[in-house]
């Protein structure tokens, strides 16, 4: 039997709203399953070929490229090994990621307060090991150098190439500065939110 | 791929069919867009499916079910960080002016589901369990807030409610 929702009461007002009939079944579950260990597969590839490209600069730059600049190949080496650890950790942290339907446990402000902080530290772990190694070797490969040779060049050389790359490194700078300031500020937004959650909670003993 | 007991599927199962409805109101407390509804509830559903294989009946099977609903909507508001930054809690929505008037049920519900999605996921797991009509007990064994604190937090619910609703049907006439 039907119970028509009294128009002044809310908890009638939103027991009795139109259901939507989508039903889930098992299959669909299972799909939703393989989806997931698809797109995880997916990022993982992403991610992979931002190493690879990290990886394949710095072998050129320590065995190719030659003593063009002091501790060039140990820089470069440098490279390798960040590049080979970061995709060890992404590969570990994709895999390993913990999913609401884990929290099972958790009450709604730990679970809350869990991931504000997550999503913090997924942001710094992106930074730190997806772009991290291609930052790193852009920087040892192209800034490297170009210090190296206006340090070398003789001043009536003309202009030397790092006034010819001054534009390029503003735009950098730039973009690195307005990134850095939109980091910030999300971390702060999320610091604030977690201390409003322990506040609850403190309140809450 | 996740490892699976042979009793998880009919737990689920039975989950689904207890509470199927209440997973369907509650995505909607959390995502106004119909198509983004309909994946958070497939998502909140596949979940919940997961963590069946963890459940060893060590709290009620409505509070595992609502603590695991809760979870993943919440996870997704968090997620679409813009939206979390214009969300407001309980005490802050008091002091909101209401804006817009009904008296038709279904736009008292539009008007009552846009209430609820102005609210932080904490704020937003006690008013959807006080309308399930859960007593304070079990929403403070959802939430992890204590029993008093809840009453709190109904008793604001109650009064923020019957004005918006007092308002609306004043309106309306």
């Amino acid at each position: 039997m039907e119970i028509n929702p009294s128009p002044s009461d809310p908890k009638s007002i939103w027991q009795n709203q139109p259901a939507e009939t989508s039903k889930v079944t098992m299959m669909l579950i299972r799909q939703r399953a393989r989806d997931l260990h698809t797109k995880t597969r997916r990022a993982l590839i992403g991610t992979a070929i931002s190493h690879l490209i990290a990886f394949v600069c710095c072998v050129a730059g320590a065995f190719l490229g030659g003593g063009r600049w002091p501790g060039q190949r140990m820089a470069f080496g440098a490279g390798i090994v960040y590049t080979l650890i970061a995709a060890v950790m992404v590969n570990r942290k994709m895999w390993n990621a913990p999913m609401p339907g884990d929290a099972g446990f958790a009450t709604g402000i730990e679970f809350c307060r869990a991931e504000l902080a997550r999503q913090s530290a997924t942001e710094k772990r992106a930074i730190l090991w997806v772009a991290g190694p291609l930052i790193y070797t852009v920087a040892g490969a192209y800034l490297g150098p170009v210090i190296i040779t206006t340090i070398r060049a003789t001043p009536d050389a003309g202009p030397n190439v790092l006034s010819k790359a001054a534009p390029f490194f503003a735009l950098l700078t730039i973009w690195f500065v307005a990134a850095l300031f939109i980091r910030i500020r999300q971390k702060r937004d999320l610091r604030r939110e977690i201390e409003d959650l322990d506040a609850i909670a403190k309140e809450s003993r | 791929m996740v490892e699976t007991r042979p009793e998880q599927d009919s737990r689920y199962l039975d989950a689904a069919d207890q509470f199927g409805p209440a997973l369907d109101r509650l995505a909607r407390a959390y995502e106004a867009d119909d198509d983004k509804r309909r994946d958070l509830l497939q998502e909140i559903q596949f979940q919940l499916w997961r963590s069946f294989n963890a459940f060893d009946g060590r709290c009620s099977l409505r509070t595992w079910v609502y603590r695991v609903a809760h979870h993943v909507a919440a996870s997704h508001v968090i997620r679409e960080r813009r939206r979390f930054a214009g969300l407001v809690s309980l005490e802050e929505l008091e002091n909101l002016p209401g804006r817009d008037s009904s008296a038709d049920t279904q736009l008292d519900l539009d008007r009552l589901s846009k209430l609820i999605q102005q609210l932080k996921p904490l704020d937003r797991q006690v008013i959807v369990s006080y309308l399930e009509d859960m007593d304070a007990a079990s929403i403070a064994e959802i939430t992890g807030l204590s029993p008093a604190n809840v009453a709190v937090r109904i008793h604001r619910i109650k009064n923020l409610l019957a004005r918006r609703f007092h308002e609306g049907g004043k309106h309306g006439n």
